[in-house]
């Protein structure tokens, strides 16, 4: 669906015309659209990037405002001298490691968190150069025009028409018919949820169990000794 | 980044008030309670905040209702009460000699931690002051290393005194002083500055460092983009709706002091001349930055500062302070190292109430949906016109969802923590549990 078609679906719902709105404008409804859009990619974790960052010369921390703008939180780090995906950590793990970490120099192997905006990693590089990459669950973009279309698949788009029915709702003050709306829409991110899910899990191998007669009926099973039919 | 006054503006239109029920004064105290609290709950924001040893306070006090102008700045109070509150003391034979008690030799008082450094030995526990911001320790180092928290009853059931133990430091405490404050053991008296910042009052913020470490500076330091020569161009250029010239600009020419003269000298030596002082040599004239090249004078404006340090020897973070539009773009208004030093890595809250013109900009834009539904918690959760108890309550769980969120958020590695199971043995399940008696088993006494 393009901006236009969330919007007029949106409109629609509210019993408001399309093209010539009374309670609404435009922009008003836009943002509703971009406000949708932010909750269902926190809720939905679907929108990643990928950014490479330089290792500057002595440099443990490093500022996410400084990788990317729309960076919501890193899911991977991956060193590019290394080849090699560092391993995730935190400060107290270090600490225990290390009496002085933050002195240790060598190329990254671990990351680790400090707060929303900011991530270190170690060892640091001494001398600087290099790169690794951030591979980041992300904010979505804002829609440019309203022939533009939201990243999410498809069958999301439906939700941020939900949002913004629910939204104005709620600026109608009209809580009751917000609060079952909103209740429709947490159900579709559930769902969406599942659709991201469910591309992860197609990545993974799966195997049927060895143990004896586990998860089968008995109709199907060979012998109590456990022996399959054949 | 959005302002406040654009978000109350959202804010506004949804209440359907132009400020008649709810005042714009009302809906900003609103914004920064969301501000503080949703910082507050989510633990989001980390900060790391170095201290010099022995430690430094922007205030130290002797009274209690002095504590007033310390505006949440790093004080300690010094003097301790004594005489049912009625004096102060800092030596404890001046608590004696209040109370007619015949004095005795006791440790040195204190007014300020620094003394440490070159007086005798004190009874005074070793306080370290937090900044305003300061809501959660998450780690606390000295020079580099981190130290373990301890409690006062630990230390008591150790040590008869150990807070005059002077040596490396190991632990931390809460201690026995107030809020925002910590206390570091062992104790280190040689007192270590980081940085010293020199003529901080005549020239502003730094423009340039020294020191004994390598590093380089990335500064822009701009040059001169037009050269004048009177004021009437500069008040030209002032006076005009459309300057013809922009950027910065520079007067080449230099007034005598002496009265009622109007010249405008290119040379020095013609203004001792207008002045009747005896002349002197004069630098080449020039009217740009480039003419350094041909023999004119190095030129450096007041403009520009530090914007990176880079040092193989270590980071060089820059920190902002929050609160204000784009303040990142700012200037270097301290600088301090964790060599020697205490380093207190804390969950941060605003230091200070925003105003409309600023940008709670601890926060991603993104989150600042969340302190509109604060907002409108609060607006509709008020008593009086315009109450509406649903929707506060509808409003209360959009705001929390959103602190749940963040507070997974700052936690950037849990998307890639590989978790384990247990082992079957049930090793590693922490302490075992503690020997039962029966009831009847006899006691020694």
């Amino acid at each position: 669906m393009t901006r236009s078609d969330i919007r007029t679906r949106i409109l629609n719902g509210l019993n408001e015309s399309a093209t010539s709105p009374v309670f609404w404008s435009t922009t008003q409804a836009d943002q509703l659209i971009a406000e949708g859009s932010e909750l269902l990619a926190e809720e939905l974790q679907a929108i990643k990037r990928t950014a490479m960052v330089a290792l500057r010369p002595g440099s443990t921390y490093y500022a996410v405002r400084g990788i990317a703008d729309d960076l919501m939180v890193p899911y991977r780090v991956w060193s590019a001298g290394l080849n090699r995906r560092l391993t995730a950590t935190t400060p107290s793990q270090l600490d225990d490691y290390h009496e002085r970490w933050q002195t240790v120099t060598g190329e990254p192997e671990y990351w680790f968190p400090m707060g929303w905006d900011w991530f270190g990693i170690f060892p640091h590089a001494a001398a600087g150069g290099g790169t690794f990459r951030v591979d980041y669950l992300a904010w979505p973009r804002p829609l440019l025009d309203d022939s533009d279309e939201p990243e999410f698949l498809g069958a999301d788009h439906d939700t941020l028409v939900l949002y913004g029915v629910y939204s104005g709702l709620l600026k109608r003050w009209d809580i009751q018919d917000a609060q079952y709306v909103f209740a429709l829409f947490l159900e579709k991110i559930g769902k969406g949820k599942g659709r991201v899910g469910e591309r992860t899990l197609q990545a993974r191998a799966w195997q049927k169990t060895e143990g004896n007669n586990l998860g089968l009926r008995s109709s199907i099973v060979g012998d109590r000794f456990g022996n399959r039919p054949t | 980044m959005a302002t406040v006054d654009a978000e109350l503006d959202l804010v506004q239109e949804r209440l359907h008030d132009n400020a008649a029920i709810w005042t714009r004064a009302e809906l900003l105290t609103f914004f920064n309670d969301g501000y503080r609290e949703f910082l507050a709950k989510t633990r989001a924001v980390v900060r790391i905040h170095l201290m010099d040893v022995p430690p430094r306070y922007a205030m130290t006090y002797c009274y209690e209702w002095e504590a007033r102008h310390t505006f949440g700045g790093p004080s300690r109070m010094m003097m301790l009460p004594n005489y049912d509150a009625t004096k102060r003391v800092t030596s404890l034979w001046e608590a004696e000699q209040n109370e007619g008690v015949t004095p005795t030799a006791s440790y040195a008082g204190k007014t300020q931690e620094w003394e440490r450094a070159y007086g005798n030995e004190t009874d005074r526990q070793f306080v370290f002051a937090l900044p305003a911001n300061h809501d959660l320790i998450l780690r606390v180092a000295w020079d580099d290393k981190r130290l373990h928290p301890v409690t006062v009853r630990e230390y008591d059931e150790t040590d008869d005194a150990w807070f005059r133990q002077a040596g490396e430091p190991w632990w931390w405490m809460l201690g026995t002083n107030r809020v925002r404050s910590i206390e570091i053991y062992e104790i280190v008296t040689t007192y270590t500055q980081s940085y010293a910042f020199l003529d901080y009052a005549e020239h502003g913020f730094a423009r340039s460092c020294t020191g004994t470490r390598t590093w380089g500076l990335d500064s822009e330091v701009y040059a001169n983009n037009y050269a004048y020569t009177t004021n009437g161009d500069n008040q030209h250029q002032n006076l005009d709706a459309t300057p013809h010239l922009t950027g910065l600009g520079w007067r080449v020419t230099m007034q005598p002091n002496a009265p009622n003269q109007s010249y405008c000298c290119t040379y020095q030596w013609e203004v001792d001349r207008h002045n009747g002082d005896t002349l002197t040599n004069s630098s080449t004239a020039q009217t740009y930055w480039w003419e350094e090249l041909h023999g004119g004078a190095h030129l450096e404006f007041g403009v520009g500062t530090m914007r990176s340090i880079i040092s193989p020897d270590r980071q060089y973070w820059a920190l902002n302070s929050g609160a204000a539009t784009n303040n990142v773009l700012g200037g270097i208004r301290d600088m301090r190292s964790s060599t020697d030093a205490v380093e207190v890595t804390h969950a941060v809250i605003p230091d200070r109430q925003l105003g409309e013109p600023d940008a709670p900009d601890l926060l991603p834009e993104q989150a600042h949906k969340y302190l509109r539904y604060y907002c409108w918690m609060r607006a509709f959760g008020r008593q009086g016109p315009g109450q509406n108890g649903a929707l506060a309550e509808h409003y209360r769980g959009r705001f929390e969802m959103g602190t749940q969120k963040f507070r997974t958020l700052a936690n950037q590695t849990h998307q890639d923590v590989v978790l384990v199971r247990e082992s079957h043995d049930g090793g590693g399940r922490g302490t075992p549990p503690r020997v039962r008696l029966p009831s009847n088993y006899p006691a020694v006494w």
